[in-house]
């Protein structure tokens, strides 16, 4: 079964793959605590978008599993599921469990 | 777009791939038979199988109204081919009656297979062709929406949603590189239209400019033009056929 370490690592990855400008200004290293949006957020909504799209994919071809992580409960939640790193790796493990199919 | 001539070559390795839906029959098989004469590598779906094969043509059996046989499908492109350059939505069901007639059930069916069939593979074709910062998603509306033709309500309302979303997701999809167009065809003569009165099919026909039936030909010319690398400065436009 998948850890949360390897979500969050594979989001990091990702976040430096795509290496938005607000990242790469400040030089800081991110972490399971680095914003995603809003706020002192290192993306904007197009960045946001491929942050994702990039997640979606490379879960997919870890898990085999294609999650969708901008879905309805995503969407409705009081605290966004996109606030930061952990935040989204949280919500990305609860998604690959609750998928059908092997185990993630 | 640089394709190989023969459908045989061994450079179809690295020709475009094409995605159409809807291809068991009519415009859907006649744009597969196109693409894989281009050259090009073409997958497509229905909810039933097809009858024929073709080299260079995969299909897979998803129902677009179903969001896991489109993330599937999707993904088993990504999987086989890393890429996707072209997704054609032909995909679309008919519903002909009086709008104070029309029983939910109908509405439901059109306005799911028409427009968030459409939406949902555009959704996942471009999560692909994100990858390579190239994409080229091409629908389909129809000629009898600009003529608000009376006993279409149900069919042009889940049109006019088509249109709509596609010209935001132009908006939404140009900093990827992706265009998103669409193409009205008039009437041509496919079980769809069979299934019109021909008198109203009579009536679209002159309302043209050009009072003929469209060809599949017609058709394959406009998305053609949309799919060209070329045509990347074309984006959220609309062709409607026959002259409206």
């Amino acid at each position: 079964m998948i850890q949360r370490q390897v979500l969050v690592d594979l989001i990091i990855a990702t976040l430096k793959e795509i290496n938005p400008p607000a990242l790469a200004a400040s030089g800081i290293e991110p972490t399971a605590d680095t914003r995603l949006f809003g706020k002192q957020g290192v993306f904007d909504s197009i960045g946001l978008v491929s942050l994702i799209v990039e997640v979606e994919q490379a879960v997919a071809e870890l898990t085999g599993k294609a999650v969708t992580l901008a879905d309805d409960r995503a969407m409705s939640q009081q605290h966004s599921p996109f606030r930061n790193v952990g935040t989204l790796a949280d919500y990305t493990l609860t998604l690959v469990h609750e998928h059908p199919g092997q185990p993630g | 777009m640089s394709i190989p001539d023969s459908p045989d070559s061994p450079d179809r390795r690295d020709s475009p791939v094409v995605l159409v839906t809807g291809t068991r029959k009519g415009i859907g098989r006649f744009l597969v038979e196109h693409f894989v004469r281009t050259g090009a590598r073409v997958v497509g779906c229905s909810r039933e199988p097809v009858d024929f094969t073709l080299p260079g043509y995969t299909h897979h059996l998803a129902d677009v109204t179903r969001e896991e046989d489109i993330k599937s499908l999707l993904a088993t492109i990504g999987k086989d081919f890393g890429r996707l350059d072209v997704a054609i939505n032909n995909a679309g069901v008919a519903a002909m009656n009086a709008a104070l007639l029309t029983p939910t059930a109908q509405l439901d069916r059109v306005m799911t297979t028409n427009f968030r069939g459409t939406a949902l593979v555009c959704r996942e074709a471009a999560k692909l062709m994100m990858r390579r910062t190239f994409g080229r998603i091409i629908n389909f509306s129809s000629v009898a929406l600009p003529m608000l033709i009376e006993g279409e309500a149900a069919y042009l309302a889940s049109k006019a949603a088509v249109v709509a979303y596609s010209r935001v997701l132009a908006h939404e999809l140009a900093p990827y590189g992706i265009t998103v167009n669409v193409v009205g065809p008039g009437p041509i003569d496919t079980d769809m239209v069979r299934g019109v009165p021909a008198d109203k099919i009579g009536r679209i026909v002159e309302r043209q400019a050009i009072k003929r039936f469209g060809r599949f030909e017609d058709v394959a010319n406009v998305v053609d033009f949309f799919a060209r690398p070329q045509s990347d400065q074309v984006t959220g436009q609309v062709i409607y056929l026959g002259g409206v």
